[in-house]
């Protein structure tokens, strides 16, 4: 974690991923997909809703088995397959407004992973937020490891 | 650039129709049942209207029973960047209120929409000062 000179925590996930990066990247913004693997902590599923272009909204509901959380944002910046930029908000993020930028770094037949957050004014919420990223990078890399071995 | 405008005339003194438009409370009675609100000067206002979308209004004016005014930050790319001004006057014990959203890029056909919208809450914040009841998402008025 690192603060940002505005004085807002910044936080940054790295996770190599099993496949190219142009699989990669259209498996991030895949609604169907997103519903197996956004699911961080005792998160269980998650219902997704995305239009994918510049200034375009996207709603992210996520249930675990007590609770269910809405996220929103909108997209900033879209570079197919290199990076995706876009505003968040809701859940545990409250009524702050942070950025999160994925960047898809091809590494071969593999990806580098690299998701950033930034905007937290609370370092307890970013901390959270790192782990939740983490459990999310790696549940990423599961899912397509499993679905790159049934289009094999 | 064209402006949404909006003049409504409510049986309620300056306060009570201040409250509606900077409280949480308020809000929620006639805007969007889901809202996180906070009346003080900075705070970003979260209004949410499920599948059919959100905005984040930061709060850049607020002058106690006399303006309102927000820069929408986040939500519809045609909202993103417009000024919303809640102007009230008093007159004699009842208060007029003056809806401005300004800088809208283009009269786009989501900008008629929005302003027979706007119509409808505000007629829904006038019923909710003067009989406590409105009309706010997700029990607003369909307008087709």
């Amino acid at each position: 974690m690192e603060t940002g000179p505005d004085g807002k925590q910044r936080i940054a996930v790295r996770r190599r991923m099993p496949a190219p990066r142009e699989v990669v990247y259209e498996a991030w913004i895949d609604p169907a997909g997103i519903s197996q693997w956004m699911c961080p902590g005792d998160i269980v599923s998650a219902e997704a809703t995305l239009d994918v272009r510049v200034g375009g909204s996207f709603r992210i509901i996520m249930r675990s088995t007590k609770e269910v959380h809405e996220h929103v944002g909108t997209y900033r910046v879209i570079e197919p397959p290199a990076k995706l930029s876009f505003t968040w908000s809701g859940g545990n993020a409250g009524t702050e407004i942070t950025l999160v930028t994925v960047e898809f770094i091809a590494h071969g037949d593999e990806t580098e992973l690299v998701i950033t957050h930034e905007g937290f004014g609370d370092r307890d919420l970013a901390q959270r937020y790192e782990m939740g990223w983490g459990t999310i990078a790696r549940k990423f890399a599961e899912y397509l490891t499993k679905t790159g071995k049934k289009n094999a | 650039m064209p402006d949404i405008l909006h003049r409504v005339g409510i049986e309620a003194p300056v306060e009570k129709v201040f409250r509606a438009l900077s409280e949480q409370a308020g809000l929620a009675a006639w805007w969007t049942s889901d809202v996180k609100a906070s009346p003080g000067l900075g705070a970003i206002n979260h209004f949410r209207f499920g599948e059919q979308g959100f905005n984040a209004m930061k709060v850049i004016e607020l002058s106690a029973g006399k303006r309102i005014k927000w820069l929408c930050v986040d939500g519809a790319k045609e909202w993103v960047g417009t000024e919303l001004t809640f102007d009230l006057k008093p007159e004699d014990g009842r208060t007029v209120v003056f809806f401005a959203q300004r800088g809208w890029k283009e009269p786009v056909e989501f900008m008629h929409y929005c302003s027979t919208k706007w119509a409808t809450y505000l007629i829904g914040l006038k019923s909710f000062c003067e009989d406590g009841k409105g009309r706010p998402y997700p029990d607003d008025v369909d307008i087709g």
